[in-house]
Formats: C-alpha cells, sequence, structure tokens
C-alpha cells in the first residue's frame, strides 16, 4: 500500500474522530469541553495539511515499509489467545504455551530449544514476579496448588 | 558541616554500603526491564524498608530511583525499548548507534552521562536547594501553561521528520489526555462505559503498548528480524567512547546537567521533558546536527545527562517544600512518611542528619551505577545478537505482566497491545510515537492550568503576557518555532541561489 493512501485513510478517519469528540464536547457541562474542542479543531486543520500535502509529487515519492501480513496475523491471534486464557487457564500455563508456540512458528527453532527456552523463561517469571515481587498474576486452574 | 561528616561516616558503614549496592543493582535492573519504571520500583521496595532505620531506608529507595532511570537507558540503547518516558530520547540516538555496531559505545556514553547528570544534579540538592525552590514557588499556572506547551512544542520538533505527522501524533495525545472525569466540573468525558477510565487513560500501558509490545513486533514480524542490523558487527574495541568523543560531549552534559537539574525543580515537567528540552538543545548547538536520530553521541549524552539530572533536582522541591516533581518522588515521600520524616523545610533541620545521609547516598549510587554500567555493559551488549523473533515474545511477556501489575487489570494488559499494534503501524507509517505519549504527560497539566488561569483572568488572554516569568516562556516558545523556521528557509534559500532552477 502507498504510503499516500494510508495518510489520506488517517487523515479521513481521524477528521471523522475529530468530529465525533466536538459533537459530544458541545454537550459537556461547564468549561469541560472546551480543550477537547480546541483540540478537535486543531487535529482537522492539521489534517488539512496533510491532505494538502499528499498530493505533492515529493511526497508520493517517499518510501513505505512492507508489513509480513502473516507473520503479522500470527503473532496478533497468539497475544489474543494468550490474554483471553491467561484468566481461566492461568498466566503460569497461558505464558508458556505462548512462548513455546511462538518459538515453534516464529522463531523456527528445534522443539528442544524452544521447550527449554520455554521452561527456562518461566521459571523466571515465577521467581521474580510471582514468589519475589509477589505480583497476584491470575493463576487459573493452579490455584487450588500455588495458591496455598 | 557536622551534618555532612556524620553523613559520611553514616554511608561508609558496611550496612549502608550493602544496602546501597543493592539498591543500585535493583535499580539497575528494573529500569534495563522494560515495562518496569522507576516508580513501580521504588513502589515495590518502600515494604521491604519498614523494618528498617529510616537512614538506610532512604539510602536504599534513593539508590533504587538514579539507578533505574540509569538503567532505562540500557534497553532503550540495545531494544529501543525505553522502560519509562525518561529514555526515549536516549533511544533516539542509541538504538541506531547498536543498529551499526556501536552499542557498547552508546552504552559507555550514556553511563558517563548519566554520571555526569546524577552528580551534578545532587551537588546541586546539596548546595542551592532552598534558593531554586523559592523560584519554583514563584510558577504560576500561566507559567505552567506555557511550560507544558513549550515542551510539547520542543518534542513535535524533535522527533519528526514530517512536522504535520508529529503534530497529528501530539494531538491524539492530547485527545487521549481528555479521558475520564474532568477535575473542574466532575463531568465524565468519554469513558465508553469503562470504569477503568475514570482516572483517565492510564499512562503507563500506553507507554508499555507504543514501546515495548511494538518492539516485539518489530522484532517478531520480519522473518529475519533481530536488534542488530543484517552483515553488521558488535564493535567491542569501541566499548569505551574515546577521549576525543567525551571531550566533544562534555559542554552538551554539561548544558544537559543544568536543563535537567531546572527541569527537574518544577514540578510536573518530569525527566521526558529534560531529556527532549536536553536533545533538541544538543543538535541546535551541534556542528552535525544532521546526524542525529540516526546515531550521533552527543543525542545520547544529552538525554541521559538530562534524565540523570532530573533525579537530583525533583528531590529538592520534594525534601524541602515536599512538593513531589514526578510521580516517583510522590512515591518517595510516601517512603519518607512511614518512618515519620514528613517532607518540609524541617528535614533540613530537625531530621538533617538523615537527610543529608541521604544526599550523601545519592552521589555514591551515581558512582555505582556507572562502575556497574561500565563493567555490565560489555555483556548487555551480547543480548542485540539473539534472533528478534525469541527476544520479541520474551520481551512481550515482561510487558503483559509489567502492565499487569500496575494495577492488577487485565484492562490494562488489553490496552498494552491494542497501543502495541498502534505504535507499530505508527512507525510504518512514518508517525512518530513519542510526541503522543508527551502530550498525554503534559496534556492534564496544560489543561488545569490553563482553565485555572482562565478563570482567574476571566478568560483574558492577555494574561499570560503580563507576568515577567510567563512573557519570558513566551518569548522562549516564539523562538523555539520561529529559529528552526528561519534557519529552513535560509537553507532554501542558499539551496535556490547555487541552483536557481530549482
Amino acid at each position: 500500500m502507498k504510503l499516500t493512501v494510508v495518510d489520506r485513510s488517517i487523515v479521513a478517519l481521524f477528521i471523522s474522530v475529530c468530529a465525533v469528540v466536538i459533537a459530544k464536547a458541545l454537550d459537556m457541562q461547564g468549561d469541560a469541553g472546551v480543550i477537547p474542542i480546541f483540540v478537535s479543531v486543531l487535529g482537522v486543520i492539521t489534517c488539512i495539511f496533510l491532505l494538502v500535502s499528499t498530493f505533492s509529487s515529493e511526497y508520493s515519492q517517499t518510501a513505505t515499509c512492507t508489513v509480513n501480513w502473516y507473520r503479522f496475523g500470527v503473532l496478533s491471534g497468539f497475544i489474543v489467545l494468550l490474554l483471553l486464557s491467561m484468566n481461566w487457564l492461568g498466566a503460569l500455563i497461558a505464558i508458556p504455551l505462548f512462548l513455546l508456540a511462538s518459538f515453534v512458528l516464529l522463531a523456527r527453532v528445534p522443539a528442544l530449544v524452544a521447550i527449554s527456552l520455554t521452561v527456562g523463561f518461566t521459571v523466571v517469571i515465577y521467581l521474580a514476579f510471582i514468589w519475589a515481587l509477589e505480583v497476584p498474576l491470575p493463576l487459573g486452574v493452579l490455584e487450588p496448588w500455588l495458591d496455598s | 558541616m557536622d551534618y555532612l561528616l556524620n553523613a559520611i561516616a553514616t554511608v561508609f558503614t558496611f550496612e549502608a554500603l550493602l544496602v546501597l549496592f543493592l539498591g543500585t543493582l535493583a535499580g539497575m535492573i528494573i529500569g534495563m526491564l522494560p515495562g518496569l519504571s522507576s516508580t513501580m520500583g521504588v513502589a515495590l521496595c518502600i515494604p521491604i524498608t519498614f523494618n528498617m532505620p529510616p537512614e538506610l531506608s532512604l539510602i536504599l529507595l534513593g539508590a533504587v530511583y538514579v539507578s533505574s532511570v540509569y538503567g532505562g537507558s540500557v534497553t532503550a540503547i540495545l531494544l529501543r525499548t525505553p522502560g519509562t518516558d525518561a529514555s526515549i530520547a536516549t533511544s533516539l540516538d542509541g538504538f541506531p548507534l547498536t543498529s551499526s555496531g556501536r552499542g557498547a559505545e552508546a552504552l559507555g556514553i550514556a553511563t558517563i552521562g548519566s554520571l555526569f547528570g546524577g552528580l551534578f544534579s545532587t551537588l546541586a540538592l546539596l548546595a542551592i536547594a532552598p534558593l531554586l525552590s523559592k523560584v519554583a514557588l514563584a510558577f504560576g499556572p500561566q507559567e505552567y501553561t506555557l511550560l507544558a506547551l513549550g515542551g510539547l512544542i520542543t518534542v513535535i520538533g524533535v522527533v519528526s521528520d514530517i512536522p504535520v505527522k508529529g503534530l497529528i501524533a501530539a494531538i491524539a495525545g492530547l485527545m487521549l489526555a481528555t479521558i475520564g472525569l474532568d477535575n473542574f466540573t466532575g463531568a465524565q468525558r468519554f469513558l465508553f462505559d469503562r470504569p477503568e477510565l475514570i482516572d483517565g487513560m492510564p499512562l503507563l500501558p500506553v507507554l508499555i503498548g507504543l514501546f515495548s509490545v511494538s518492539q516485539a513486533f518489530n522484532l517478531c514480524v520480519p522473518v529475519a528480524g533481530r536488534v542488530l542490523d543484517e552483515n553488521t558487527k558488535l564493535r567491542f574495541s569501541g566499548h569505551f567512547p574515546y577521549f576525543h568523543d567525551i571531550k566533544r560531549c562534555l559542554r552538551t552534559m554539561n548544558r544537559s546537567s543544568v536543563i535537567g537539574t531546572i527541569v527537574g525543580i518544577l514540578p510536573g515537567a518530569g525527566t521526558s521533558i529534560a531529556a527532549f528540552i536536553s536533545y533538541n538543545e544538543a543538535r541546535r548547538k551541534s556542528k552535525n546536527p544532521e546526524n542525529f536520530g540516526k546515531g550521533e553521541l552527543e543525542g545520547v549524552a544529552a538525554s541521559e545527562a538530562a534524565n540523570n539530572a532530573v533525579t537530583g533536582g525533583t528531590l529538592i522541591p520534594t525534601l524541602t517544600l515536599g512538593i513531589p516533581g514526578n510521580a516517583v518522588t510522590a512515591v518517595f515521600v510516601g517512603g519518607l512518611t512511614i518512618h515519620g520524616l514528613i517532607p518540609g523545610p524541617q528535614l533540613f533541620t530537625d531530621f538533617a542528619d538523615i537527610t543529608y545521609t541521604l544526599i550523601m547516598s545519592l552521589f555514591l549510587a551515581n558512582i555505582l551505577f556507572a562502575v556497574l554500567g561500565l563493567i555490565l555493559s560489555r555483556h548487555l551488549v551480547h543480548v542485540t545478537r539473539i534472533p528478534g523473533a525469541l527476544l520479541g515474545p520474551m520481551i512481550l511477556i515482561f510487558s503483559i505482566i509489567g502492565t499487569y501489575a500496575l494495577r492488577n487489570e487485565m484492562f490494562d494488559v488489553w490496552l498494552a497491545a491494542l497501543f502495541g499494534v498502534i505504535g507499530y503501524f505508527m512507525e510504518r507509517w512514518r508517525f512518530p510515537t513519542a510526541p503522543l505519549v508527551i502530550a498525554m504527560v503534559l496534556g492534564p497539566i496544560l489543561e488545569v492550568n490553563f482553565r485555572r488561569s482562565m478563570q482567574i483572568s476571566d478568560w483574558d488572554l492577555t494574561v499570560f503576557f503580563t507576568r515577567p516569568i510567563s512573557l519570558a516562556l513566551v518569548c522562549m516558545i516564539v523562538a523555539a518555532i520561529a529559529y528552526p523556521v528561519w534557519r529552513h528557509l535560509k537553507h532554501k534559500r542558499a539551496l535556490n541561489q547555487v541552483n536557481p532552477v530549482n
């Protein structure tokens, strides 16, 4: 995707957000909406500047960064699964599963290396955060054993 | 003088030195870990100090505070994952230096800069604390409004190669800063039915998301992603910066230490503003301003000297007036009161022994983290050899646990993940992330003080020009905007004279 297309899409999105903010801020009591309105108006003006500049020949030559959508999707999916499972499965099960899957599928290291790294890192997490710093991470199904 | 001698005697006991060493090491590690901040480090140590004598407690808290600010620079330089906003400016030049195989040199100059700034501000704390506190007291809402505005403008100018995009990022940050209950009217603003947002958009999850989680994406998403550029080797021969490099950076470190100390004294301004103002000044005064942002040692020295100088600076109003300059010193005040030490002028009279012990321990902590930093940086630099797809998930887990530990809320973790994705694409699409975060920090200061000024003056904007300090700040802001524009126009005119066709 070209940077000009991305920027024009962002301009459209940002102007829409600013319009919603202004509409909501107008209904706020007292002077609570003054700053949101001021900031949004400034946002609209800045977006117009960006929109105008995307039409310059110099701007259209600006290089854009490519994204490996497959790997991005896999990592994002893993993160969503990790966060969803942390509460009921427990951090000490969800985290190693996430690490193992990431090491095998994204880093493509041999299974034995991945398992060693996962176990080692999980032990560090347990010792540093749960045992030493007493961070109350969700323990999930392990709660009956670890809580005591 | 007696107080000082007693303090020196106390600091050089075995227990004090042991606490100092452990505190410095712990602070460095906390600062290095992406997701753990100085505030969190000091807060985590307060329960440990419950059963300790007040002198040792303050030595521990002080050591953790100063060394964690330095520790943040290590990950900012090696991995571009600053644990706090204090090290964002450091990563601008530190990470490009690492990418080009000069990570050890960057760490070396960061250590020297941090030591320089830390010692300077501790000296200021010792020598001129009461005098400078009086200057800070003269600041009213107008001055704070202008200070926040100036900080914001500086940041946009510094980090954006396309300033309009920097401005849009800053506006997005200001919008996020308006979320939550309004302090003046109690109105609910943009809460989206989420009670977690009543106190405002939490800063640290956003910060961790934009800088740490996005870096995990940067490392994992490319097939061969890694911290170090392909085909580049770590230059261990440049482990310590060359003498001429240190000499070249000396003036910058001097200037940045002064800026850091002064900014630290002003409550609310914080380490990030000091680092960015110093970075901007270093670039402005440099013979090679075009190298900034691409891997310039002077940039690292400026940022690190300034953010470490803030540590002593923030303690000046905290200890003498009881006004904490930032979140860390607010936690620090909590640590003091646990031991019956009420911050204020009596700390320098009734509890002078303890207070001067703290100040002396800060001197030692600064020297200790510099020694440890120089020894450990040789080993820490190997982190850059780890493949990105191995390092990325580990950074992500630290970030997630660090975010969760702030309030034990999964909402914060989701927020960090969301801002991680936003940060990843902002970088891809050349929107700088620093203005967004800084605007989130400065937004509330700007809004509260602007509205307070307007209430006092009955919406008369000339109030910003009637006080000498605010007028001076207005002049500085105008100069900060006008100077780069004037220089750009001058450069363009010179180019036109050389090549009239363009």
